[in-house]
């Protein structure tokens, strides 16, 4: 049997297949049965499920995934794949779970390899490696369309098609899911959180002989999310229009495996990406003098002030204090002044252009019945264009090699080492190696202890900022004359910042102790770790806050423990827990590093036709706000005529009255939704 | 005195036929089959046997045959002289056992509960097991109704209108495991490749059906082996020679074990060797 062939417990933690007991890393694995038994609308969620794990909408509708979670807006330490391809994005270090081009019914299963892998992935596989594998096209045999409607806004749909050929097989499915986002009013004010997303994922797959695969995979979304007004612009002026972000996301990937012999085979994979992110919005500015609207506010946007910010050194308060002296700045203001009757109101947007272009090599080569190794070589080209953030436009060329050796040393001991070296035109030189040893020490039950080290590297935005906020679409009549009214064209906004271009990847240190075991209808992972991490950017780094400094570290000690029990064959009892001790120099980083966090989900087979699932998660606690919720789903499925139905009724309840992570996170009313999905 | 002398009589009576029996002459056997490796070491195997038996050149000469395999079954039964089947599918053998035939046959594959123990020793986490049945299938679907072990048994019946490859597609998500019978007309080299790669792509692993799946990358299987069918098959004509008369037909008691260390390993499976999975197997209920 060819090696590409072989079946594989886990694919993640090292490259290789290999059997979770064997991986050098703790693995969660989330198949598609336990994704349908969670009752998840969006994907994110069911990441809940991994003990040590933090998904959470945290900024109103913008999830926050994040394992061993520090800062609240934080998905930048854990690298997410989408069927190879990185989701995380170069521009400004993230992975933007709302406008991953997928939806949650296209994945198969999702391995998370839980501690640092950037042995096998590169930089930024830094806390955790989220692996998300969609269907493969072979392997569905109906078309599928499914509608689902609720309370708060929930209104989603999907239609999904499949063929098979002699030697080919593809399938596509187009979706769409909308929300209202959090209910519950804060300040008299509903919160503007509401998102509408769509989403097209394809794939083709063509075995042109038992030695050749080839795979093509095309897909993109598109979508529009209300966003809350940055506190920054609501101290100095009025929204007029709120902000909304619009994306635009495309992909195309392609993938050849050729399988030299039982023993040897090569992938060559890949892919290129674009992203566009544009938040616009409208806001009339307040005369800094009055505090009133006015054409005063107009000052905030010239030439003069923005000089004047800049003999500060950057310092917004300085810069303020230095008005009264300035005479340019004063005579712009005077001038302003005589614009009577009017204000200053303009437009402006924070855009963000990502491409990304892939190209991966690797090779996988059973040397012998001991050793396997896996070995290849990377080159990735990012470009990030953006006004707002860079005032232009940056590339970042990178060159990486990899191999990762699993050696049988003893029959029951596996030894996994592996190392992954980079170079990229920001940030340099790193290689992150890590180690691992695996005793079985009787059939199903195996002790294992990690090594690893890992960085993150800034990113773009983080290395190269040059943020400018420009006004666009001025009111009249600085919307005719800019130049003689604000002194320039265009005109920005006078705050700029810049990065120094010095700041040094992010660094974790881990080791973990970990045993995994099979009992009669039982599986059980246990482990204790410890992990440093070093140099962090801890502090803001926006167009109103910006500190760049190496200066945070957080040290994370603790147990975790994953348990699946199935007492009957219509019985599944998962329960998932974690215990960890966060220690910080900022307080930043432990928004949302909850001291004991946890899962419970049990799914009940109650007939042919009918399923029962209820799922309990707590976190205690995020921003010292305790987190509970349950959740119960009923599923019945019938047939009608040709066509297969399934219905689903899902109720989402919170156990406390606390909201999630911020003040302003909350639910009102529990969430609760009617799926009817047809397969034919 | 009378009534002891009575009794002694009686069971004289009742002992006196397998006296009579334990002289009776050699069976002479005529081995029917394909020419080929597998006859003549069959041949071999029941010569070095040492049990009393005459391995005759031509049917005429026989008291009774042995036929190796389908064909070999089917035409030795127009012999008009009593057929020991080997490795026969279990649908003719009972085909032709409904007609009255003077024969018996060893059942090629091994029984179900027996691959469904092995199964359970390698797959402590398995609960539910999809069995793959044809219309020619060793197992029935009655015999999966019959078996009251710990395991769910969920028949995935193949046909014109149930293709494997949507059954595959639509049932092996929501099963623990596969189990296939042996069946000749559906587990050829296409349904083989079909069957493995979509269980491996599905993470579900396969056991059975005999060893050259195991060799293509099913997990295990227990098979009937050609050591296993002769023993098999000199219990049948030691029977028949003392009773004329048959035993039932089924599959061997005792058979092998085969073990791909690769596919298993790779599923994590508790497994040693075979000798300890023999071992564990004995010990279930």
């Amino acid at each position: 049997m060819p090696l590409a062939d072989m079946p594989a417990m886990v694919l993640t933690p090292a490259r290789v297949s290999q059997p979770q007991s064997e991986a050098p890393a703790s693995v969660t694995v989330i198949d598609r049965n336990l994704i349908e038994a969670s009752g998840a609308r969006e994907l994110y969620e069911v990441l809940k499920l991994v003990p040590g794990m933090t998904a959470i909408k945290v900024d109103g509708n913008v999830p926050t995934v994040a394992y061993h979670g520090t800062q609240a807006r934080d998905s930048r330490r854990m690298l997410v794949l989408l069927d190879g391809r990185s989701q995380y994005q170069p521009g400004l270090s993230r992975v933007n779970w709302n406008d991953m081009p997928v939806d949650i019914r296209d994945v198969e299963r999702i391995e998370v390899t839980r501690g640092p892998a950037a042995a096998a992935y590169g930089a930024n596989a830094f806390t955790a490696v989220v692996n998300i594998i969609t269907r493969d096209p072979r392997d569905i045999s109906k078309h599928t369309v499914s509608v689902r409607g609720g309370n708060n806004g929930i209104l989603d749909g999907r239609a999904a098609a499949v063929g098979h050929g002699d030697n080919t097989a593809w399938r596509a499915s187009v979706s769409r899911r909308a929300d209202d986002g959090y209910d519950e009013p804060f300040e008299g004010e509903t919160r503007p959180d509401r998102k509408r997303i769509e989403t097209l994922n394809t794939e083709w797959v063509w075995e042109s002989d038992s030695h050749n695969t080839f795979a093509l995979q095309v897909g993109g979304s598109q979508s529009r999310l209300e966003r809350q007004q940055e506190s920054g612009v609501a101290d100095i002026g009025r929204y007029t229009r709120e902000p909304v972000q619009k994306g635009e996301r495309a992909f195309l990937g392609l993938e050849w495996q050729h399988v030299f012999s039982a023993t040897h085979q090569l992938k060559i994979s890949t892919y290129g990406q674009y992203n566009k992110e544009v938040t616009d919005f409208g806001v009339c500015y307040l005369d800094p003098f009055t505090g009133q609207q006015g054409p005063g506010g107009a000052l905030l946007f010239s030439q003069e002030l923005r000089e004047l910010y800049s003999q500060n050194g950057g310092d917004t308060a300085a810069t303020f204090a230095a008005v009264p002296t300035s005479g340019p700045v004063l005579s712009r203001y005077g001038s302003l002044q005589g614009v009577a009757g009017v204000n200053f109101c303009a437009d402006s947007e924070l855009d963000l252009q990502e491409e990304r272009y892939d190209l991966e090599v690797q090779d996988t080569w059973q040397i012998n019945d001991r050793m396997r190794l896996v070995s290849g070589a990377n080159v990735r080209h990012d470009r990030v264009s953006s006004q707002a953030y860079l005032s232009g436009t940056e590339d970042n060329v990178s060159y990486r090699l990899f191999g990762n050796l699993a050696v049988d040393v003893l029959s029951p001991l596996t030894l996994n080492l592996g190392g992954y070296w980079e170079r990229d035109q920001i940030n340099g030189e790193h290689f992150s190696p890590r180690g691992g040893v695996s005793w079985r020490v009787a059939p199903g039950h195996t002790l294992r202890y990690v090594y690893s080290r890992a960085v993150r590297t800034p990113d773009i935005y983080e290395d190269q900022a040059i943020t400018n906020i420009q006004a666009l679409d001025m009111s009249e009549p600085f919307a005719s004359n800019p130049e003689a009214l604000l002194g320039w064209s265009p005109s920005y906004f006078f705050i700029t910042q810049s990065s120094p271009g010095t700041l040094k990847p992010e660094k974790i240190r881990s080791e973990e102790i970990g045993y995994y075991g099979q009992f009669r209808f039982l599986e059980l992972d246990v482990r204790y770790f410890q992990e440093e991490l070093t140099d962090l950017l801890s502090h803001a780094l926006n167009p109103f806050e910006f500190e760049p400094n190496n200066e945070g570290w957080v040290k994370h000690q603790g147990t975790e423990a994953q348990l699946t029990f199935r007492p009957t064959v219509n019985h599944l009892l998962r329960l998932t827990g974690a215990h960890i001790h966060t220690h910080t120099n900022k307080k930043t980083e432990t928004r949302i590093a909850a001291r004991d966090s946890g899962s419970a989900l049990w799914a009940w087979q109650l007939a042919s036709q009918w399923g029962v699932s209820t799922a309990y998660y707590f976190a205690n606690d995020y921003n010292d706000y305790r987190y509970e919720r349950a959740d119960l789903q009923i599923r019945f499925r019938h047939r009608a005529g040709p066509a297969e139905l399934e219905w689903r009724a899902v109720i989402q309840h919170a156990l406390n009255k606390e909201p999630i992570v911020f003040e302003e996170n909350q639910y009102q009313e529990d969430r609760m939704w009617l799926e009817l999905e047809m397969k034919i | 005195m009378r009534q002891g002398r009575d009794w002694l009589i009686a069971l004289l009576l009742v002992l006196a036929p397998s006296s009579l029996f334990a002289q009776t002459p050699p069976l002479a056997v005529y081995v029917e089959g394909a020419q080929g490796h597998f006859r003549s070491g069959f041949i071999q195997a029941l010569q070095a046997a040492g049990q009393p038996l005459v391995l005759v050149a031509s049917e005429q000469d026989s008291d009774m045959l042995i036929a190796l395999g389908d064909e070999a079954f089917s035409r030795a039964l127009e012999q008009g002289k009593p057929v020991l089947g080997v490795f026969v599918s279990r649908a003719l053998a009972e085909k032709v056992e409904r007609k009255g035939c003077h024969c018996a046959a060893i059942w090629a594959g091994v029984a179900l509960d027996d691959q469904l123990a092995m199964l359970e020793v390698m797959m402590p986490l398995a609960r539910k097991v999809g069995v793959v049945l044809g219309p020619n299938s060793a197992w029935s679907q009655g015999a999966l109704q019959d078996y009251s072990g710990r395991l769910s048994l969920f028949p995935m019946l193949v046909s014109p209108e149930n293709e494997l490859g949507d059954l595959l597609r639509e049932t092996l998500p929501e099963l623990d495991v596969l189990l296939l019978p042996v069946d000749e007309d559906l587990f050829g080299p296409a349904a083989a490749k079909l069957i493995l790669l979509t269980s491996y792509r599905l993470r579900r692993p396969v056991f059975g059906p005999e060893q050259s799946y195991v060799q293509a990358g099913s997990v295990a299987s227990l098979y009937a082996s050609g050591g296993d069918l002769v023993a098999e098959a000199l219990v049948h004509l030691e029977s028949f020679r003392q009773r004329k008369r048959f035993r039932r037909s089924g599959f061997v008691h005792t058979p092998s074990v085969i073990v791909n260390e690769h596919v298993a390993g790779s599923f994590d499976m508790r497994y040693s060797n075979t000798e300890a999975l023999r071992d564990a197997q004995e010990m279930l209920p």
